[in-house]
């Protein structure tokens, strides 16, 4: 049962850090991104590469996939989205990041290939060695600690640049209305590239930790997607506040409900059930999700 | 038409040459010309439908002219797009009032202190943020807004919103303000308050001040020049009282 609950508690540390980074994305830049997962497996392979290479444990190759997903997910930006802005629609952008998510994840596979003969290691199905941490005589599994930490330091940081300082100002203030806050000077490309930095940065994040509770391939970020996705729906599209309940919400629910499932004997394929359930749930029960049910206001995106 | 003044038409501080623009067939404006002097307020008035909005929008970049040039202090603004006008120092209020709804007073007025993005790690750090934050204070206390800096904008009434976008156009340090309709939908009290604020603006910062307004009666006493357009063309200039007394003006207003 503590494996339950830490499982949980694992999982959904990831889901906040990328249900807020995807949220994002939809606040800024209006883009569904369904490549969002694969900048987990940026961070994961990051991970991996970096930990082989020197050494060291995974968890200290963090600051390399953040990098590495910031810079990777800025780029998409400049070269695909930032022409696209004014003259896409909704619907076209998300076509769109569907087919990025289908280039990053064979680049990825060729990646794998590539890595798995240079560096002699396992680029697929593998798991990350972790270790316990001892707190006054309670062994606690680091993967815990270590995403419980990332996952709050990110967070407040992201809270903090978007609250507290003039650039977050600029961010809000371009979210509401692009065209006065260009007419104000503000460079609204800058802006916007920045939060899909801070996107791919925080699912990379994620993708660190990944592989210490499940094995990895490229196409497990597709997979991470649903669970994601179905976290901003149930938390409130545009709240990234909401996103955090959501995430916690559909992380406890899918892990228990897939306990239950099991302790039943039934198989745990069915696990992708509770996020599609709770996404066609919430969208007919509280189209704003949570937070629109708690505020009895919330953000239209779509709308605007 | 009366040859101006006041004014030398050397002047290069603000200069508009024959701008015209029609859309689609009709004319909005036929070569229309001014000058604003620096440190000066200027009116622009015409009936509804003259093309005085047209001309502030041509002049403040959200319109193309099709044809004509503009001069800000020597520089060729004509195709420059409207967030490098700003940064010359030519910042813009609306007709209806434009702020972040869900900003706060603060943080709208901040909006306008420069673009965070050239140099994040400053705007991170909060380098001159105080700095900052002391001269948007200023700036609202200046027009009375100060006890809201913490309050949304969405929360503000209209007048106030008004104001709001007056000190957001001030924290740029702009050379030139563009006012369309400052005094539209707002009371005499606050109207004749924001024009002795632009007066004070123009002879304490040497600010100037272009306005496009039809209510005459609040406007006209304090403006140092005005310029009457009627059907897209400049049908009279001058002071206050040689444009009051010109006969064409009479006729236009009262569509004679």
């Amino acid at each position: 049962m503590i494996e339950v609950v830490v499982g949980a508690l694992v999982y959904s540390n990831l889901l906040a850090m990328l249900s807020v980074g995807l949220n994002l994305i939809l606040l800024t830049c209006k883009v569904s991104n369904f490549a969002h997962g694969d900048f987990v497996m940026v961070g994961v392979y990051t991970a991996l590469t970096v930990s082989t290479i020197l050494g060291v444990t995974p968890y200290a190759c963090l600051p390399f996939a953040l990098i590495a997903g910031g810079v990777i997910s800025f780029a998409l930006y400049r070269v695909v989205f930032e022409p696209l802005r004014t003259r896409a629609n909704l619907v076209m952008l998300m076509v769109v990041s569907m087919a990025l998510d289908i280039i990053l994840r064979y680049s990825l596979h060729i990646y794998a290939d590539l890595a798995q003969a240079w560096l002699k290691v396992h680029t697929r199905l593998f798991l990350f060695d972790d270790f316990l941490i001892e707190f006054s005589g309670v062994k606690i599994p680091g993967v815990l600690v270590f995403s419980s930490l990332t996952s709050v330091i990110l967070l407040v940081s992201l809270y903090l640049l978007l609250f507290k300082t003039r650039l977050g100002t600029a961010m809000r203030a371009s979210i509401e209305n692009p065209e006065l806050a260009e007419a104000l000077g503000v460079n609204v490309k800058m802006v916007f590239g920045l939060s899909w930095f801070l996107s791919g940065a925080l699912a990379a994040a994620a993708g660190v930790f990944l592989p210490f509770r499940a094995m990895v391939s490229p196409d497990t970020g597709w997979s991470m997607l649903l669970p994601t996705f179905a976290s901003v729906i149930v938390g409130g599209v545009g709240s990234l506040s909401g996103s955090l309940i959501g995430a916690y919400t559909i992380g406890v629910a899918e892990v228990f409900l897939t306990y239950v499932l099991a302790s039943l004997g039934v198989s745990t394929a069915y696990r992708p059930l509770v996020s599609f359930s709770a996404i066609i749930t919430v969208l007919l029960v509280s189209p704003k999700g949570l937070s629109g049910f708690l505020n009895g206001k919330g953000w239209k995106p779509w709308k605007s | 038409m009366r040859e101006p003044k006041s004014m030398k038409l050397d002047n290069n501080f603000f200069i508009a040459k024959n701008i015209s623009k029609s859309f689609g067939g009709l004319q909005a404006l036929h070569k229309v010309s001014l000058s604003i002097p620096e440190a000066s307020l200027t009116l622009m008035i015409g009936p509804n439908g003259s093309g005085k909005t047209t001309f502030l929008q041509i002049i403040s970049g959200i319109l193309k002219p099709d044809d004509g040039r503009l001069v800000f202090k020597d520089h060729d603004i004509t195709s420059l797009p409207p967030n490098l006008r700003f940064t010359l120092g030519i910042a813009s209020t609306f007709q209806i009032p434009r702020v972040f709804p869900s900003l706060s007073v603060l943080e709208n007025v901040l909006m306008a202190a420069g673009d965070p993005t050239p140099n994040p790690m400053r705007a991170l750090w909060g380098v001159d943020e105080h700095e900052l934050i002391e001269k948007a204070f200023n700036i609202l206390k200046l027009l009375s807004l100060d006890h809201l800096w913490n309050k949304p904008a969405s929360t503000l009434s209209g007048g106030q919103m008004k104001l709001l976008e007056l000190a957001r156009s001030l924290m740029s340090d702009p050379k030139l303000l563009l006012l369309d309709e400052p005094l539209a939908g707002v009371n005499p009290a606050l109207a004749s308050r924001i024009m002795k604020f632009l007066t004070e603006l123009k002879s304490c910062r040497g600010i100037a001040a272009f306005l496009v307004e039809h209510r005459l009666d609040l406007a006209l006493k304090h403006v140092d020049f005005v310029y009457v357009l009627h059907h897209g063309r400049v049908i009279s200039q001058g002071s206050p009282d040689d444009v009051l007394e010109d006969p064409l003006v009479a006729k236009a207003y009262l569509g004679e």
